[in-house]
């Protein structure tokens, strides 16, 4: 299964590709993730790079290639099967209960974490467990003060808080975040860094992010994605350095700036 | 803790008040009223199943007849044939209900949406001509005759006007236990999962549900109370036929359930006690009556789309607010961990 090296990696990406037709938007990409890690994933405008982790997450299935997640092999898994393996994930245009309080949204996937989601007599909120696990999280991201608001009324950053918190109640062995601070004013995007770098050594981190300083202040590795092939990879500080990273994001930046992100 | 039980105590008192009106109709009502009573709870039964479907899981269906029609059939055909226990009866048409639930709803639930309606629908019109061309087993068109009249636990039997009040408390038992039993099943961890999906049904696939699976239990559940009150029916009418499959039943049930308002169980009370009394005064005036509970459901669905639980809600969000402000200053949307404390229940008990 894993290699002869060491114990499992926590995601282990071999030759995937996606084609649509006969354009490859990801083709290619090797990519190992040890436990613990904190990697980035940078790139210019339709690098792939979401289509790289809708593959990670199953939401798109991969043209060939392989992925492996905790020794192992999920290529062809369910996005729902997945995350029952201890993935977890955030949306670039958040995906929440809007009908539902921010409580019962946590609740939701607190709930199906300890297994309990199949239950059909006891009230929902009444498994202390679950819902102090929610209450837990909620703290954790801010959102504490809001649990019986519902979800429609929250502002963008906390929506963004929310998916943060829904992917935290899954209490996954590695969380993808695709554009955490997207749209959030400084602050707001000071408090999702301070958050992410409270989180659990163990959890392991993989998020999509243009904003360099984001990137500095929390990756220890950088993954560098240029037209769905992998550019580069290598420590924040090396990849500042790399000439092919300069010239990706500026030598054409002019021409990939009409597509829309992978 | 002490604004909870403030808070529930109306609610508590307004159904102590439901279950003695209940109990005290059969001495209260004529013959006919008692009747139509006992036809309005087997309705709530019914309407209760399609809104676990349509109004908590967001699973729009033109063909819960379907299931009501199997379990009339099966209890009809038990009461020919085998005997006339009402318990019998009721329990081999929740069955029933559930099992061709299992088998049509497997196919239905792979589609979504309007392919998910068209499916439901396809599947009512397919055991509707089943019901009408066999004739050796159903009686055809003309209906299944034949059925004994229901014997109740105790021995009494019931056949229409005979011991209507025994049938009656029957009836009403029944559908309280089923009142009950769904309101546990919607504030379970289930029930929110139905919402969820309901909701956003993409992200709960990323919160790792099998939602294929909540969809199929859901589709079971409310197939086996519409079967249940299918049996139901039967006892009551001693009659079954292939209108009791049909197009027009799955749409009075739906006009029922959105009347009253969907995704609230006391919705689908109201709304089938507004549309029985409303059917059955039309029904006596006019011919058209059907143009008319048309013309009142669009009516319904531009000035109060959210059906008389809606009317309710607002009612009591009045008294509440007058009470609040009566109390000093408002708590609704005070940020303050104290008043969002209190909130946190209040948001539970409109959301349920």
């Amino acid at each position: 299964m894993s290699g002869p090296v060491s114990g499992p990696v926590t995601l282990r990406l071999d030759s995937l590709t996606k084609r649509y037709g006969s354009v490859e938007v990801v083709a290619d990409v090797c990519l190992t993730i040890e436990p613990g890690e904190r990697r980035a994933l940078i790139g210019p405008n339709g690098a792939g790079k979401t289509t790289l982790f809708s593959m990670i997450t199953g939401r798109v299935p991969a043209s060939a290639g392989r992925v492996e997640f905790n020794g192992t092999n999920i290529t062809s898994a369910s996005e729902d099967r997945r995350t029952r393996l201890g993935m977890a994930q955030t949306f670039q245009r958040s995906s929440l209960f809007d009908g539902l309080s921010v409580l019962d949204n946590v609740l939701l996937s607190a709930q199906r974490r300890a297994s309990l989601a199949h239950r059909m007599v006891r009230p929902a909120r009444r498994y202390a467990g679950v819902r102090d696990r929610a209450a837990e999280v909620l703290a954790t991201v801010g959102l504490e003060h809001r649990g019986a608001d519902l979800v429609r009324g929250l502002s963008h950053g906390e929506r963004r808080q929310m998916e943060v918190a829904l992917a935290l109640a899954c209490d996954p062995a590695l969380i993808l975040f695709d554009e955490p601070v997207a749209g959030l004013s400084p602050a707001e995007t000071q408090d999702f860094v301070a958050m992410a770098r409270r989180l659990p050594a163990g959890i392991t981190l993989l998020f999509i992010e243009h904003d360099i300083d984001v990137v500095r202040a929390l990756a220890s590795r950088v993954t560098v994605l240029d037209a769905g092939r992998l550019l580069v990879e290598g420590s924040p500080a090396e990849i500042a350095e790399d000439a092919r990273v300069a010239e990706a994001y500026l030598g054409r930046a002019r021409s990939d700036d009409d597509f829309w992100d992978g | 803790m002490g604004a909870r039980v403030r808070r529930r105590a109306p609610v508590a008192v307004l159904c102590l008040v439901l279950l003695v009106v209940l109990a005290a109709a059969p001495y209260t009502l004529a013959v006919y009223p008692l009747k139509v009573l006992t036809e309005v709870l087997i309705y709530v039964i019914f309407a209760m199943s399609l809104d676990l479907l349509f109004g908590y899981t967001g699973l729009a269906s033109l063909g819960h007849a379907l299931y009501f029609g199997v379990g009339g059939y099966t209890a009809g055909l038990l009461a020919v044939h085998y005997t006339p226990s009402a318990l019998v009866g009721l329990g081999a048409g929740l069955g029933a209900g559930a099992v061709s639930a299992v088998a049509t709803g497997w196919l239905a639930i792979r589609s979504r949406s309007v392919y998910f309606i068209m499916l439901t629908l396809a599947f009512s019109e397919l055991a509707f001509s089943v019901a009408t061309s066999w004739r050796s087993l159903t009686g055809g068109d003309q209906g299944l005759i034949g059925i004994q009249p229901a014997s109740l636990p105790g021995g009494t039997r019931f056949n229409g006007v005979l011991n209507l009040p025994t049938f009656y408390y029957y009836v009403a038992i029944v559908a309280v236990a089923c009142y009950l039993l769904m309101r546990l099943v919607v504030r379970s961890p289930f029930g929110l999962s139905l919402l969820g999906i309901r909701e956003n049904e993409a992200r709960m696939r990323s919160l790792g549900y099998p939602v294929f699976r909540y969809k199929l239990a859901a589709y079971v559940v409310a197939g086996a109370f519409a079967g249940l009150a299918g049996s139901l029916y039967v006892q009551y009418s001693d009659f079954v036929s292939p209108d009791y499959i049909g197009f027009e039943l799955s749409a009075l049930v739906l006009v029922m359930v959105m009347v009253g308002g969907a995704g609230t169980l006391y919705g689908a009370v109201l709304g089938s006690a507004f549309v029985v009394v409303l059917r059955d005064e039309l029904s006596a005036a006019f011919q058209q009556w059907e143009a008319v509970l048309g013309a009142v459901f669009i009516a319904f669905v531009y000035f109060l789309p959210s059906g008389l639980a809606g009317l309710v809600r607002l009612a009591g969000g009045l008294g509440r607010g007058r009470a609040g402000r009566g109390g000093g200053g408002s708590t609704g949307s005070g940020p303050g961990p104290a008043a969002s404390d209190v909130d946190l229940t209040a948001t539970a008990e409109a959301n349920r």
